[in-house]
């Protein structure tokens, strides 16, 4: 019965995911519709042609002669040919600008996420163990410190002490790793460190209250009571399952950083996504604002639907539902 | 000793609250000077008697800015948390007492708006309207009630078959009486533990947007808008940006921490 499951239980999910998708679409297409500026007056200009037949000509040439519904369906089928129109900033097609962006941000994300990993496992893993004692609590309280800073305070906090105390790295700016790994990876390292670390406290917290619940389970006391060494519980038994749980976590954080990193890459000019969307929303510039913001929707409902999957796939034990 | 050690935690994180409580009712009660007043021989000053936080590039103030700023950042996120509130809770009680059809809509709507991150939804939403107080509590608001009815439908669900929900049944209980009489008050400590958390979130996406410039514009002494001006002056004084920071930090820490002590409190169960 189980086995039989698992297929239905994808199913099911995909189906959520479409649906869920549809109701995105609706929601952006909605907000940016209703949004102040008129596109006809920014298309055509402030010294251009305001007669009457031009401005007829413009609305038709962009779409906004036709019933909303069908504006929105010509929008959704341009769409799943990454047709987005075009940039009312520059002109330029902004599916290929975005396309441009995505692997910019996935360098500051991917490493960013990676350093948290790197802090976090040890940390979680050991105060889990070493509940109650001294270390615990300090990991504890930075933990919650951290959560109670902005990253843009964070931020600024790095570039003081790095950029102008102690002059070691570039305030701000992005260079392209293959034009000069160097200057790349100097301009990288303070947006990096400042998502990584507001990371690392909520994967941390995770972490330790994960493997606090592994160490108490069964199977684990039973290994102890079969008279296994603690290092071998905890290396052999515990820590793998713990990993499931940090691989879960990293895909659902990794989804929410798309979105955390306009502010971060604002802060220290890394212009990735986030940048651009920030550059659009001051410009106006709303096909560009449309297509980022449903894209990164796109990408988080891809990842969370991973997600539920593999866990599901990994852990037997979830009930399907 | 780990008791003590919540206690101490717990009067920090009330003082901080109440302190902020009072600055946005009565701020003038606090400082002599006007947060909007110009004084540009004094400007970008470090720590002075005169001013003991230093002043911003027009000479202002920034401790009269903090204090006027904590109206801000106070009604705002304590407004977001609570219309939050007013939305999530109901759907949340709708979505799992009724279940079915109806809890499926529900929840594929909040999941609609949950794929969005957090922020990147809230600029979608400011772009809508004009950035003001009202604007950033609902559209903070929108971002929020998603995971505000997930909770409250998840603890309906497991409520809903407890003994005492079934005893109640048995007993000919009308549906609006289990609903409001039996359910509602034993999810009431998750919905208040809910509310800080969200209260602290809230002030925190309030200085993110601010800090942006897409929420509450200058000159009004928004923390997260001062601290995007600060920027500027990074190289002239530092004040200027560690004085924001602390206060968005204490606050939003104050908060977090009451919500954990009231969990404990409501919910003595759940403390591991």
């Amino acid at each position: 019965m189980q086995q039989s499951s698992i297929p239905k239980y994808l199913l099911k999910r995909l189906l959520m995911a479409i649906f869920v998708l549809l109701l995105v679409t609706i929601i952006v297409f909605g907000a940016v519709r209703l949004a102040p500026g008129d596109p006809v007056q920014a298309k055509i200009g402030p010294y251009g042609d305001y007669s009457e037949e031009n401005i007829a000509r413009v609305r038709a040439e962009l779409g906004l002669d036709k019933p909303f519904v069908v504006q929105y369906l010509i929008w959704v089928r341009d769409g799943l040919r990454f047709d987005f129109g075009v940039s009312l900033r520059n002109g330029a097609p902004v599916g290929q600008l975005i396309m441009q962006k995505i692997p910019v941000s996935l360098e500051l994300i991917v490493l960013s996420m990676l350093i948290a990993i790197l802090i976090s496992i040890p940390l979680g893993v050991f105060s889990a163990i070493k509940k109650g004692t001294v270390f615990d609590q300090i990991v504890s309280v930075t933990s919650t410190g951290f959560l109670a800073i902005p990253s843009f305070s964070l931020g600024l906090l790095l570039m003081i002490v790095f950029a102008v105390q102690l002059k070691w790295l570039p305030p701000n700016g992005y260079v392209a790793f293959r034009d000069n790994p160097l200057m790349n990876l100097r301009y990288i390292l303070m947006p990096a460190i400042t998502l990584a670390m507001l990371e690392q406290a909520s994967l941390t917290r995770y972490i330790r209250s994960e493997t606090i619940e592994i160490i108490n389970s069964n199977y684990v006391r039973t290994a102890k009571a079969k008279g296994l060494s603690p290092k071998m519980v905890y290396f052999k038994h515990a820590f793998k399952n713990v990993l499931v749980t940090v691989i879960t976590l990293i895909g659902m954080r990794f989804a929410q950083l798309i979105g955390g990193t306009v502010i971060v890459e604002q802060l220290f000019g890394w212009s990735g996504l986030g940048w651009f969307l920030y550059q659009s929303i001051v410009n106006r510039d709303y096909p560009a604002v449309q297509a980022t913001v449903l894209l990164v929707a796109v990408a988080f409902i891809f990842l969370n639907m991973l997600v539920d999957v593999m866990y599901t796939v990994i852990d037997p034990r979830i009930k399907l539902s | 000793m780990k008791k003590k050690t919540i206690r101490f935690t717990t009067i920090f994180a009330l003082t901080i609250v109440s302190a902020a409580i009072l600055m946005a009712l009565f701020p003038s009660l606090f400082t002599q000077y006007d947060p909007l007043e110009l004084d540009m021989s004094n400007k970008l000053q470090g720590p002075s008697a005169a001013h003991w936080l230093g002043t911003d590039e027009y000479g202002r103030d920034l401790w009269s800015r903090i204090v006027f700023g904590a109206r801000i950042s106070i009604s705002v996120g304590f407004g977001a948390a609570a219309l939050a509130m007013l939305l999530g809770v109901p759907l949340g009680l709708l979505a799992g007492f009724v279940g079915k059809t109806t809890d499926s809509i529900i929840m594929r709507i909040m999941d609609a708006f949950m794929s969005f991150p957090s922020v990147l939804l809230a600029i979608l939403l400011i772009t809508i309207f004009e950035p003001s107080a009202l604007t950033l509590i609902f559209t903070i608001s929108i971002v929020s009630f998603p995971a505000y009815g997930r909770i409250v439908r998840s603890s309906v669900l497991s409520l809903k078959e407890r003994e005492f929900v079934e005893a109640a049944r048995a007993f000919g209980a009308k549906r609006g009486y289990l609903l409001f009489r039996t359910i509602l008050p034993n999810c009431a400590s998750a919905i208040i533990v809910q509310f800080s958390l969200f209260a602290a979130s809230s002030i925190l996406i309030e200085a993110s947007m601010s800090f942006l410039g897409l929420g509450i514009q200058p000159p009004a002494p928004a923390w997260g808008s001062m601290l995007s001006y600060a920027k500027t002056y990074i190289n002239q004084s530092v004040t200027y940006i560690l004085v924001p920071s602390a206060a968005i930090f204490l606050v939003v820490l104050a908060i977090n921490l009451l919500g954990d002590a009231l969990r404990e409190w409501l919910d003595p169960m759940k403390l591991k």
